[in-house]
C-alpha cells in the first residue's frame, strides 16, 4: 500500500527535522531537534512523561506549529501545512474512533474527506480492514469493539488513505500486558508488509526496544541519543540513557589516569578501569558517573584479592537469573545478575564476594548532566 | 426486625414530607384546572356547573388566538437562533484560545443572574428610537439574550464529554475545520443542542417582564395578553389559557428530560 517514495534530491529520508523548536512561554519543549527518517523505517520517540516527545508527535501531526526550523517530507516543507493537508495518518492514544460512525464509517472517513468515488472507498476500507486482519465488523459501532479491536480500526483508519508517515502515539498504551506483547509483534509484521515508515512514540523502553529499526531517546525537549536498540543498550550515550534503557548501577568516580586502554578511576569502593563515551573528553581529577550493566559484573564467593570486596545483602530470584544485590565497602549498593545455578546465586546475607568488571563493560560519563 | 422497621418507618415518613411539600409548590399551578371549569362568568374556587365553554372562547377569541400564535413564532425563531448564538459561543469557548475567553463565558451567562425587569429597561431604551419596540425582530433579540445562557449551558455541558482528540483524528482524516465540527463535533453535541434549544423555547415562551416592556398594541405575547386581561376583563378564560399554557410547558420540559436521557446514554 504505502511504497516507499523515491526522493529526486538524492538523500532517502522519508521525514527530515531539521533545529525544530517549539516554546510555551518560558518552557522550552522542543529544544532544536533534528532528526531524519528513512523510508520504511520503524523509529521510536522514547522519553518519560514531560520530555517532549508528545509535543514533537503535535508538531510533526500539526496539531502544533512549531516557533523554528523545518519538518521535511519528501521535499517539501510542512512546518506551516494545516494537519488535514499532511500527508501523514495518526493512531491516536485512545484510539479517537468516532462514536456515531460505524467502522466502515470510520475507515472510509479519510477518504470521504479526500474525494474518493463511493465504490472505491468501499474496496479499499475493506482491503484496510483486511490488512488489520478485521474482517466481519463493518457495521459495528466502535463501543461494541474490543480494545484490541478497537486499535486495529484506528490503525485501519489511518494506512486507508496510504500516507507517507504513519504516526503512533502511544498506540497499545489502554491494552493489557500479554495483548500488548502480541500486537508488538503484529504492528511489526504489518509494518513490514506494508513498507510503512512509522513513528511511534512511547515511554516503554521495552516497546521501543521490540519494534524499532532505530530509537530516539528524548529528553527534556532535546534527542539524547539517537540509535539502534542494540547500540543505546550496548554503548549508551549519556547516564540518562544507561538508565533509561534496560538495568544499570549508576556511581561517582573520580579520573586518576588516562590510558589508551581505558580511563583509571577511583570509586568509593576501590579502583576500575573504564571506557569513555564517544566524543566526551576527561582529564585527570575529573569528577565522572560510571555505569555498569548488571549482568555484566562478574560475582565471585569468597574475597578475592583482584577483585572489589563487597557483602550479599540480599539475592533475588527472577526466573531466568537471580539478581544479587551487593554491599561496598563504602556502604554503597551494586546489583549484578547471576544464572540461577550459579553457587554465587545461593550466597546467604552477609557472606564476602568479590566483584569486577571488564574495562568495555563499565561506561564512564561526564558528570553533571544527569 | 425492629433496625429494618424503623428505617422503613422514616423512609415512608420522609417520602411523606417530601410529596406534601411537592403538593405545597404545585398546588396554585394545579388550582387553574378547576377553575377553568367553572361555569360562573367570574373566577370562582370550588368552581360550579362544570363547562369547557371558556376553552371555547379562548380559542375563538381572534385577540387570545393572535396572542398566542405571535407567542408561538416569537419563541421559535428565539429557538433557532439562539441555539445557533449559544452553540457557536460554546464551541469557541470550549475548543478556542483567544484572549478574554473566560470574561466572554461571564458575558454570555450574565443574564441569568441579572433581574429581568433591569434587562427589560435597558432593551425597552435601546429598541425606542431604533422602532423595534412591538416587533418581530424585536421581540426575538430580546428574548434571545435571556435564552442564549441556557443554550450555552446545555452545549457546553454536551462538549465537556466530547475527547478532543476525535476532533484531532478528523483533521488528519483530512477533514476542514468546518467538516471536522460538522461531522464530528456536531452529531456528538447533538442532544444537548436540542436540549438548549427546548429550554430557549421555554424561556421566551414563558418569557413575561421583557414582554410586558416591550410589545406594541398589535403584537404582544400570550404572558402579556394575560397579564391585560387579569387588570380589566378578569373570566375563566384565563384559567382556560393557563392550562394550555402550562400543559405546553409540562410537554416540553419532558422533550428536554427525554433529550438529555438521550445524551447520557449516548
Amino acid at each position: 500500500m504505502m511504497t516507499p517514495h523515491k526522493n529526486q534530491g538524492g538523500d532517502s529520508a522519508a521525514l527530515s527535522i531539521r533545529s525544530l523548536v517549539k516554546r510555551y512561554g518560558s518552557v522550552v519543549a522542543t529544544d532544536g531537534v533534528s532528526l531524519d527518517v528513512s523510508a520504511g523505517e520503524f523509529m521510536s520517540l522514547l522519553g518519560p512523561s514531560g520530555s517532549g516527545k508528545t509535543t514533537l508527535l503535535m508538531l510533526l501531526a500539526g496539531f502544533e506549529v512549531a516557533d523554528g526550523g523545518e519538518i521535511r517530507m519528501r521535499d517539501r516543507d510542512i512546518s506551516r501545512v494545516p494537519p488535514n493537508k499532511r500527508d501523514i495518518g495518526m493512531v491516536f492514544q485512545r484510539y479517537a474512533l468516532f462514536p456515531h460512525m460505524s467502522v466502515a464509517q470510520n475507515v472510509a472517513f479519510p477518504l470521504r474527506m479526500r474525494g474518493v468515488a463511493k465504490a472505491d472507498r468501499e474496496a479499499r476500507v475493506r482491503a484496510a480492514l483486511e490488512t488489520v486482519e478485521l474482517t466481519g465488523y463493518l457495521d459495528r459501532m466502535p463501543a461494541q469493539l474490543s480494545g484490541g479491536q478497537q486499535q486495529r480500526v484506528a490503525l485501519a483508519r489511518a494506512i486507508v488513505f496510504e500516507p507517507g508517515i504513519l504516526l503512533m502515539d502511544e498506540p497499545l498504551g489502554a491494552l493489557d500486558r500479554k495483548l500488548r506483547k502480541h500486537m508488538q509483534v503484529e504492528l511489526k509484521e504489518l509494518q513490514g508488509r506494508l513498507g510503512a515508515t512509522v513513528i511511534y512514540v512511547t515511554h516503554d523502553q521495552e516497546e521501543a526496544l521490540a519494534m524499532s529499526d532505530r530509537v530516539a531517546i528524548i529528553n527534556a525537549g532535546r534527542i539524547e541519543q539517537l540509535a539502534t536498540p542494540r547500540e543505546l543498550y550496548d554503548a549508551p550515550a549519556s547516564a540518562f540513557v544507561g538508565d533509561f534503557i534496560g538495568e544499570i548501577n549508576l556511581f561517582d568516580a573520580k579520573v586518576e589516569e588516562l590510558e589508551s586502554g581505558g580511563i583509571k578511576l577511583a570509586s568509593g569502593f576501590g579502583p576500575l578501569t573504564g571506557t569513555p563515551v564517544p566524543g566526551a573528553t576527561f582529564s585527570r581529577g575529573q569528577k565522572v558517573h560510571v555505569g555498569i550493566r548488571p549482568e555484566r559484573i562478574a560475582v565471585r564467593a569468597g574475597a578475592a584479592s583482584d577483585g572489589w570486596q563487597a557483602g550479599i545483602r540480599q539475592t533475588i530470584f527472577n526466573g531466568s537469573n537471580v539478581t544479587v544485590y551487593a554491599t561496598m565497602q563504602d556502604g554503597q549498593e551494586l546489583r549484578a545478575t547471576v544464572a540461577p545455578n550459579d553457587r554465587e546465586a545461593s550466597l546467604a546475607r552477609g557472606e564476602a564476594i568479590s566483584l569486577s568488571a571488564a574495562p568495555r563493560d563499565v561506561f564512564v560519563f561526564p558528570a553533571g548532566a544527569a | 426486625m425492629p433496625d429494618a422497621l424503623g428505617t422503613r418507618a422514616f423512609r415512608i415518613a420522609f417520602a411523606a414530607c417530601c410529596a406534601l411539600i411537592l403538593f405545597y409548590l404545585l398546588l396554585p399551578t394545579l388550582l387553574v384546572f378547576p377553575i377553568s371549569l367553572g361555569g360562573d362568568p367570574y373566577i370562582r374556587f370550588p368552581p360550579r356547573n362544570l363547562t369547557l365553554d371558556w376553552y371555547g372562547a379562548y380559542f375563538n377569541d381572534p385577540e387570545w388566538r393572535a396572542a398566542t400564535f405571535f407567542s408561538l413564532k416569537i419563541a421559535l425563531l428565539t429557538a433557532v437562533f439562539s441555539t445557533a448564538i449559544g452553540t457557536a459561543a460554546s464551541i469557541a469557548m470550549a475548543r478556542g484560545s483567544f484572549p478574554g475567553r473566560r470574561l466572554l463565558g461571564v458575558i454570555v451567562l450574565a443574564p441569568l443572574i441579572t433581574p429581568h425587569v433591569v434587562v427589560a429597561l435597558a432593551l425597552y431604551f435601546q429598541f425606542a428610537p431604533l422602532g423595534l419596540v412591538g416587533t418581530t425582530a424585536g421581540f426575538v433579540a430580546a428574548h434571545c439574550v435571556l435564552a442564549v445562557p441556557y443554550v450555552v449551558l446545555m452545549t457546553s455541558a454536551a462538549l465537556a464529554g466530547v475527547d478532543p482528540s476525535l476532533e484531532m483524528a478528523a483533521l488528519n482524516c483530512g477533514a476542514s475545520r468546518w467538516r471536522a465540527l460538522w461531522e464530528v463535533t456536531l452529531p456528538l453535541i447533538l442532544p444537548g443542542v436540542a436540549a438548549g434549544a427546548l429550554f430557549a423555547f421555554l424561556t421566551s415562551f414563558d418569557e413575561t417582564v421583557v414582554s410586558f416592556f416591550i410589545s406594541g398594541v398589535d403584537n404582544k405575547t400570550i404572558t402579556r395578553k394575560i397579564f391585560e386581561d387579569v387588570d380589566f376583563n378578569l373570566t375563566p378564560v384565563i384559567a382556560a389559557v393557563s392550562v394550555v399554557f402550562v400543559l405546553v410547558t409540562v410537554a416540553l420540559m419532558v422533550a428536554v428530560n427525554l433529550t438529555q436521557r438521550g445524551m447520557k446514554r449516548g
